[in-house]
């Protein structure tokens, strides 16, 4: 037995302890998720803490002979997705401004500030659906595995490779582009 | 963790490229912020899920000796209906036959006089269990 599972079990019999242990475990990586989904940091950590009590109710209909993470991160996006649409927030619209939390990065981002190239990777982004921006995000920015973000997405593994692989396609183009602008 | 990174690697496009196109997209999406206070979210979770792990002790509280009894109960009886059928199924004959023959044995010893009158042994038998035969 795991020791998620036997966490599992604890939090089964009302075990506080073991429940914390479990968050402290997932609340980073829930809320990386969240954040990403949503794009707004209230918004994330209350997403995060409603996916734990979600989580804490179906805890029943967990099987422990799995892995606790996908499971409890599929019900976390889930959750994200019925807010975003009660909310309707948009998941990319802050972060395309780069307000709070956005940290640049140097040396590429100096020269992807040139609003040339910065229009031509938005759009290049924005070609992609909600979902497969998600997918991107959370494989490229964030380390997760094209199968855990296949598990917690719902979606077929190669679905995922192949969003992977179109979003950098296009951006190499984009870049290829944009360098042979600039030799000119 | 990555797995998927080996695409990136055998594409041919080279580590620079690879760099930059990590840059667009990090500059395009943003980072997750890295001043949360992790600690005071889990404290937060915890404190929320207080009164759910409550109630979850409490019926865990009459609910493990029931799941304990049951998980030798379950087993015992579903042993015992096996073994019942089973003795069933192995004992002499089916019992349907054995009471019909008893039935008949009895018939033809009482319905002798209709027999010697002539009747089938169908009507000996019927007169047998109908009492009509006397």
């Amino acid at each position: 037995m795991t020791a998620d599972a036997r966490l599992v079990e604890c939090v089964l019999e009302g075990d506080s302890h073991a429940f914390g242990e479990l968050v402290r475990r997932y609340e980073r990586r829930a809320f990386a998720i969240a954040y990403r989904l949503l794009g707004h940091r209230q918004d994330a950590e209350d997403l995060v803490q409603d996916g734990f009590m979600v989580a804490l109710d179906r805890l029943e209909r967990f099987d422990i002979r799995r892995p606790f993470g996908p499971w409890f991160f599929r019900i976390l996006v889930n959750l994200g997705y019925n807010m975003l649409d009660s909310r309707r927030v948009r998941a990319t619209e802050p972060l395309v401004e780069g307000v709070e939390g956005v940290e640049r990065v140097e040396g590429v981002v100096e020269r992807v500030e040139r609003e040339e190239v910065r229009v031509k990777v938005n759009e290049a982004l924005s070609e992609l659906t909600e979902r497969q921006r998600l997918v991107v995000q959370l494989h490229e920015l964030e380390d997760f595995s094209t199968r855990e973000v296949a598990e917690m997405l719902e979606i077929a593994e190669p679905t995922v490779r192949w969003t992977l692989h179109s979003a950098r396609k296009r951006l190499r183009e984009v870049l290829a582009d944009w360098k042979k602008e600039e030799s000119r | 963790m990555s797995d998927g990174t080996m695409e990136r690697r055998n594409d041919g496009s080279g580590e620079q490229s690879d760099r930059e196109i990590d840059g667009l997209l990090r500059s395009h999406f943003g980072n997750v912020p890295a001043d949360v206070d992790h600690e005071a979210l889990s404290a937060r979770i915890v404190a929320a899920a207080e009164l759910r792990l409550r109630a979850r002790a409490k019926r865990a509280g009459w609910r493990a000796p029931a799941s304990r009894w049951a998980r030798i109960a379950i087993p015992a009886g579903l042993a015992a209906s096996i073994a019942l059928i089973l003795g069933l199924a192995l004992a002499d004959g089916p019992p349907g036959d054995v009471a019909l023959e008893e039935v008949v044995a009895v018939a033809a010893s009482e319905a002798l006089p209709a027999n010697a009158l002539g009747a089938t042994e169908q009507e000996v038998f019927l007169a047998a269990v109908l009492g009509n035969g006397e």
